[in-house]
């Protein structure tokens, strides 16, 4: 596994974390679902192997315990904003190529 | 409303604020108290953290609060034992093993040292353990449920059947959980049954007894009590030998005399003897008082009776007198130290007369000997009592137990069932959700023909081999399955490669054609060279005989480029369906099957090259080592040593090892 992806990994399993305690806390999860979800998690996240699988393990995840929810969110906002500096840096690079001009 | 220009707009008051009373005093008494549930999940949220903070690992922190199936408790197992013996048995035992199998698979320790670690509390601990593993695996072996999933089992070694089956079955944690958790249930219901009649009746009647019983006991201590003796001078066989034969107090109080006579070591009858003469002498007085003779010198015994032959009192002087000379030497023997005891005795037995209360017989046993003859009788009439049990309600009874024995003894199969569903399910799931990931990051790499074609090359397999159609019922294609498995083991990444373009090149839209640019079909002649449509002996080439180099070298990079990412993906896929589709569990759900089990069959060299396609180097060694194995103790710790999440592959892998080991193996050790 590359260290990006172990890196979100760890991200993921201590978002996870933390939001099944504020779930159990808040009465948005049961003792049972809490568990059950465990097994899912733990099953599911160590064999990732790229960050879509992970978004889409973390969407279907949120589906079945709502709690999870903003866990999902996070990582797509992060990936939607590092989608769009890798577009930026990808017209950047085009634009220097045609004008010669370095992007501030 | 008007507002001026930068003035603070007003909030509109919700309507639930202004109903909500804002004094604090009396918000107060709202506050919601927690539900059970919600206090339930506090507490646990509570332990998760404190775990978290103890290890800083958040990965651990959600291992640890994976659900734990939790053994039966000793009330389930009596539970379970009033419903049937013999599966109660079996719940215990499987109980018992899985149990240790599953603290060994959460612990990553093996099963040895769980053992060992346990007894050190729990005497016996590992004996226990490897009774209910035999029996365990001894039960399983017979289940053809169990042994109809495993390629190859008949030719397998007994000992390699103990293996396949304890690691395919006896060992999957699904199985567990479903089969004691449901165990449980099957017990709590039984506290629901009315109690069986029949048996009530004889728990009735044998508490009874012991009862009365119990009591005898008191009773004939507080006799020896009263008697002043010990049980060892008056038994309790002697006292109840007295009653025999429907004996009545009176005698028994008569007995019970001469038997405090003995144990005072007076002879009853030198005793007896004195009285009879003694009585004879007081009839003799009652009779000069008759004959109204002042003087016993003037009166004629002799001549009294001969008088009187009618009289009662003649009559029994006559019966004494037949044996007054053997009278008179026993009662000999009575000596005058004795009549102390004699007397003692006697108020003991029969009790003094207390003179200062009217000659009240006081003391005594009668009233003890009066209670032990009504418990004796009440004993035998309580043992020879009928059970009055009706036919309707002892069938009424056997029914609500058969109900739960059927429920116990499904249950095995069931679980299996379910548990290698779910497997399978599960399994399916994951695999779906890395092809979707890896064709939508082709497809954001604009790659979209690329993308196009993961999802393809997956899709298409399910319909060459389990898919689930759109009415939920599952299609299994065995015909295919074995097909696959074959060319597989007999081309290795040809043969996947063969199964890739097959996928592709099927369906409305397939990604890769077998046309040539100008949309004519590509040919092969008879012996599978490539050849134009003005060839004789042409044919138009399929997926199976197709040359490479007659398609387009943009066909030829994708291929490669699929074969790259989802080869293997594609050879573990159909070895996951070949053994779903040895006995799919489908039991009570709706499945189609293509084919019979026999296209399923694999040699056991076809099985080896099919283990060694799949596992390689990482099999190679797996096997060497499965053949040391002894046991399952000896493979768990192997298993424990596999990556997470390849458990289940690790068993197949397995298992077609064990398969082919059953003669051919040693002939074809080059093979793997």
């Amino acid at each position: 596994m590359n260290p990006s992806l172990q890196e979100l990994q760890k991200k993921a399993y201590q978002q996870l974390l933390d939001a099944m305690i504020v779930g159990l806390e808040k009465g948005e999860m049961t003792t049972e679902e809490s568990q059950a979800s465990s097994r899912k998690i733990t099953r599911n996240l160590d064999g990732i192997e790229s960050h879509t699988e992970l978004l889409l393990f973390l969407q279907s995840l949120s589906n079945t315990y709502p709690a999870y929810k903003g866990v999902f969110v996070n990582f797509k906002q992060e990936e939607t904003a590092h989608k769009d500096e890798q577009k930026l840096a990808a017209v950047q690079a085009k634009l220097q190529k045609l004008t010669g001009i370095i992007p501030q | 409303m008007v507002v001026s220009r930068g003035a603070p707009v007003p909030q509109a008051i919700s309507h639930e604020a202004v109903l909500r009373d804002h004094r604090p005093e009396l918000n107060r008494t709202l506050t919601l108290t927690p539900t059970p549930e919600q206090d339930k999940a506090q507490k646990h949220a509570e332990q998760v953290k404190a775990f978290h903070e103890k290890n800083k690992n958040p990965r651990d922190a959600i291992k640890s609060n994976e659900k734990i199936t939790s053994s039966l408790s000793d009330t389930e197992k009596k539970q379970l034992n009033s419903v049937n013996s013999d599966l109660a048995k079996q719940a215990e035992q499987f109980d018992n093993y899985s149990s240790v199998v599953d603290e060994a698979r959460r612990t990553h320790r093996s099963i040895e040292d769980v053992c060992k670690a346990h007894e050190k509390t729990d005497s016996g601990f590992e004996s226990r353990f490897n009774d209910s593993q035999k029996a365990v695996v001894d039960q399983m072996i017979q289940a053809s449920y169990v042994t109809g999933r495993i390629p190859g089992y008949k030719g397998m070694s007994d000992s390699n059947k103990r293996l396949a089956v304890e690691a395919y079955v006896a060992a999957n944690p699904r199985v567990r959980e479903l089969y004691v958790s449901e165990m449980s249930k099957i017990a709590r219901d039984a506290i629901n049954l009315s109690e069986d009649p029949t048996k009530a009746a004889t728990n009735a009647k044998d508490s009874k007894v012991a009862d009365l019983k119990g009591e005898k006991k008191v009773l004939l201590e507080q006799m020896r009590a009263r008697l002043g003796v010990k049980d060892s001078d008056l038994t309790d066989d002697q006292i109840e030998q007295m009653y025999a034969n429907g004996r009545n107090v009176d005698e028994v109080e008569m007995d019970m005399f001469d038997a405090m006579l003995k144990a005072q070591k007076i002879e009853p009858s030198a005793y007896h003897a004195r009285q009879a003469l003694q009585r004879m002498q007081a009839l003799q007085g009652e009779f000069q008082i008759s004959a109204g003779k002042g003087t016993k010198s003037t009166f004629n015994l002799e001549a009294y009776i001969q008088a009187h032959p009618a009289d009662q009192r003649v009559i029994e002087y006559n019966a004494l007198a037949v044996n007054e000379k053997t009278n008179i030497g026993l009662a000999a023997q009575i000596k005058s130290q004795d009549e102390l005891t004699i007397q003692n005795v006697r108020n003991a037995v029969y009790g003094r007369a207390n003179y200062d209360r009217g000659g009240v017989m006081v003391g005594g046993i009668r009233a003890e000997l009066d209670k032990i003859d009504s418990n004796l009788r009440a004993t035998k009439q309580a043992e020879n009592q009928k059970s009055n049990v009706t036919p309707e309600a002892q069938a009424k009874a056997d029914a609500e137990r058969a109900v739960l024995k059927v429920r116990m003894e499904k249950l095995m199969e069931d679980s299996v069932e379910r548990a290698l569903l779910d497997d399978y399910d599960e399994l399916e799931g994951d695999n779906q959700r890395k092809i979707a990931a890896e064709a939508q990051d082709a497809g954001e790499l604009g790659e979209l023909r690329e993308k196009k074609a993961i999802t393809d090359v997956n899709v298409r397999q399910k319909e060459h081999g389990v898919k689930t159609n759109e009415k939920g019922k599952k299609v299994i294609n065995r015909t295919d399955i074995g097909d696959d498995a074959r060319r597989i083991s007999q081309d290795g990444d040809e043969g996947v490669r063969r199964i890739e373009l097959r996928n592709l090149t099927e369906g409305d839209d397939p990604v890769i054609s077998l046309k040539d640019k100008d949309g004519k079909p590509l040919y092969v002649d008879k012996n599978g060279k490539p050849c134009d449509d003005k060839a004789s002996d042409k044919r138009e080439a399929t997926w199976r005989d197709v040359n490479y180099e007659q398609l387009s070298k943009e066909d030829r990079d994708l291929l490669d480029k699929i074969h790259e990412s989802q080869g293997q993906r594609i050879a573990e896929t159909v070895m996951v369906d070949y053994f779903f589709a040895q006995k799919p569990p489908m039991k009570g759900r709706e499945l189609e099957i293509i084919g019979d089990k026999k296209a399923l069959d694999l040699s056991p060299a076809q099985q080896a090259d099919l283990a060694r396609y799949l596992g390689g180097d990482q099999i190679r060694e797996y096997f060497k080592q499965s053949r040391e194995f002894s046991s399952f103790k000896d493979l768990l710790g192997e298993i424990q040593k596999s990556p997470g999440g390849e458990h289940n592959k690790f068993i197949a892998f397995l298992l077609l090892l064990l398969g082919m080991a059953g003669g051919l193996v040693k002939k074809r050790d080059d093979l793997i």
